[in-house]
């Protein structure tokens, strides 16, 4: 950068600290050897400095106070426009509808809510047993309920394999014959096998909820506790 | 790093104001006028023809303040944007005044009284009525010859003055303010302080000086 056109017409935002650090150091040196050049700059800086010296305009005392009353003014009728807006737009959207779609609402729920009473009310399902529940059609077998005599003999304590007995019970849940399908046969075991289906009651066998003669198998083995 | 710091703390405490302000806070509103009516009127009144009307054109600029916040998006600090509203209604009102009112202004124009009938003249208001004469003559003759000199620089290079040297804005606060580019800023600021120095440097005239709309 040299000649004093050009320093001139950079003192401006060499004043104002635009341009760049070498720029800076260029101008600076030249006003540095320049009378002319470094007047022009002060008398430049001084009338930037008569201008930021002046500072703000004295506004009138009651200033503030106009703008604030002003700005409140403004507020209070942007607020009642905008509840008069939402007004407008109710009264030309949702207004002229209100009536029907409030009826149509309320029968809705009227409806709904009856057939929801109706449906708990009248179909409220029973509840199931199945303890007790025959189902028809099928056939049940005899049930042994209980040994009504006292332990099991000493015949088939002593067996090594369990008597595996076929019982013939009739209507009444009495066994009326048997037969020993596994174990010992012998006339001591066939002894007290007789004696303790002789004291057994048995559930008969049903058929169609009838007592029916039916066939049980039993197991009988010795039980041996050791203390 | 603390720049960044301190400049990213700053935007977002102006965005928590730009979001109370359009929230329509009372508090934030007149937070928002305290902090910058006397900054308002000041340039309102350097830059507008009638001085008288600044006070008037200060209470529409923070009334559309209120109206326009809802449509201030961020795209620039909330302060250059209020200062560009001011300058819109500065420039409105000077259109007016020159359709209307295109005339020389004598500085002994009464511009209103002191209630007592005693007419108040144009120059009387570039005095600071706080400072005393007696203590702070020099100063204040000065600071009338500066004033009275700058209501003569014709715009846009006297906004572009004001907006630099005596508010302080930065180029490129002083080109968004205006809508203008970097180097229009340079360019008035540079003819405008020539215009400026020259008033200055001109002999004090006896008679009455003529302010002209330009």
């Amino acid at each position: 950068m040299n000649g004093c056109r050009e320093i001139r017409d950079s003192i401006t935002e060499y004043l104002d600290g635009r341009l760049t650090g070498r720029a800076m150091q260029e101008i600076a040196a030249h006003l540095n050897g320049c009378r002319e050049c470094a007047l022009e700059c002060r008398l430049m800086e001084d009338t930037q400095r008569s201008l930021a010296s002046l500072g703000p305009v004295p506004e009138p005392p009651d200033m503030l106070l106009r703008i604030r009353v002003a700005v409140s003014h403004e507020m209070a009728r942007s607020h009642r426009s905008r509840w008069a807006g939402l007004g407008l737009v109710w009264k030309n959207t949702l207004g002229p509808f209100l009536l029907q779609a409030s009826a149509g609402f309320a029968s809705a729920v009227l409806l709904l809510g009856t057939v929801v009473f109706l449906v708990t009310m009248f179909t409220q399902p029973v509840a199931v047993e199945a303890s007790k529940d025959e189902p028809l059609g099928k056939a049940s077998a005899p049930r042994l309920l209980y040994l009504s005599s006292p332990a099991v003999g000493d015949q088939i304590n002593a067996s090594a394999t369990p008597v595996v007995v076929e019982a013939y019970v009739n209507g009444a849940g009495q066994v009326y014959d048997y037969r020993i399908i596994s174990g010992p046969t012998d006339a001591d075991t066939r002894s007290e096998v007789e004696n303790m289906l002789l004291f057994s009651v048995f559930e008969p066998a049903r058929f169609f909820g009838q007592p029916v003669r039916g066939l049980a198998v039993l197991s009988f083995a010795g039980v041996a506790v050791r203390g | 790093m603390g720049n960044i710091a301190s400049a990213l703390t700053f935007q977002s405490e102006e965005g928590a104001l730009v979001e109370e302000l359009k929230a329509g806070s009372e508090e934030a509103f007149a937070w928002l006028i305290e902090r910058y009516h006397q900054s308002i009127y000041s340039l309102l009144a350097r830059t507008v023809q009638d001085r008288g009307d600044a006070a008037d054109l200060a209470q529409e600029v923070f009334v559309k303040v209120f109206r326009g916040i809802g449509g201030f998006h961020g795209e620039s600090s909330l302060r250059t944007w209020i200062y560009r509203i001011a300058l819109r209604e500065a420039s409105n009102q000077r259109r007016w005044w020159l359709r209307h009112k295109q005339q020389e202004v004598p500085m002994d124009q009464p511009v209103g009284d002191c209630g007592d009938g005693t007419p108040v003249l144009l120059r009387d208001t570039l005095v600071d009525p706080c400072d005393s004469p007696y203590e702070h003559a020099a100063q204040e003759e000065q600071r009338v010859r500066v004033e009275r000199a700058l209501e003569q620089v014709p715009e846009p290079y006297r906004t572009t003055l004001i907006l630099r040297d005596v508010e302080g804005f930065i180029y490129e606060e002083v080109a968004e303010m205006q809508g203008v580019n970097l180097g229009t800023v340079k360019s008035r600021l540079v003819r405008g302080r020539a215009i400026l120095r020259r008033l200055l440097e001109a002999p004090q005239p006896s008679q009455q000086p003529v302010a002209v709309a330009g």
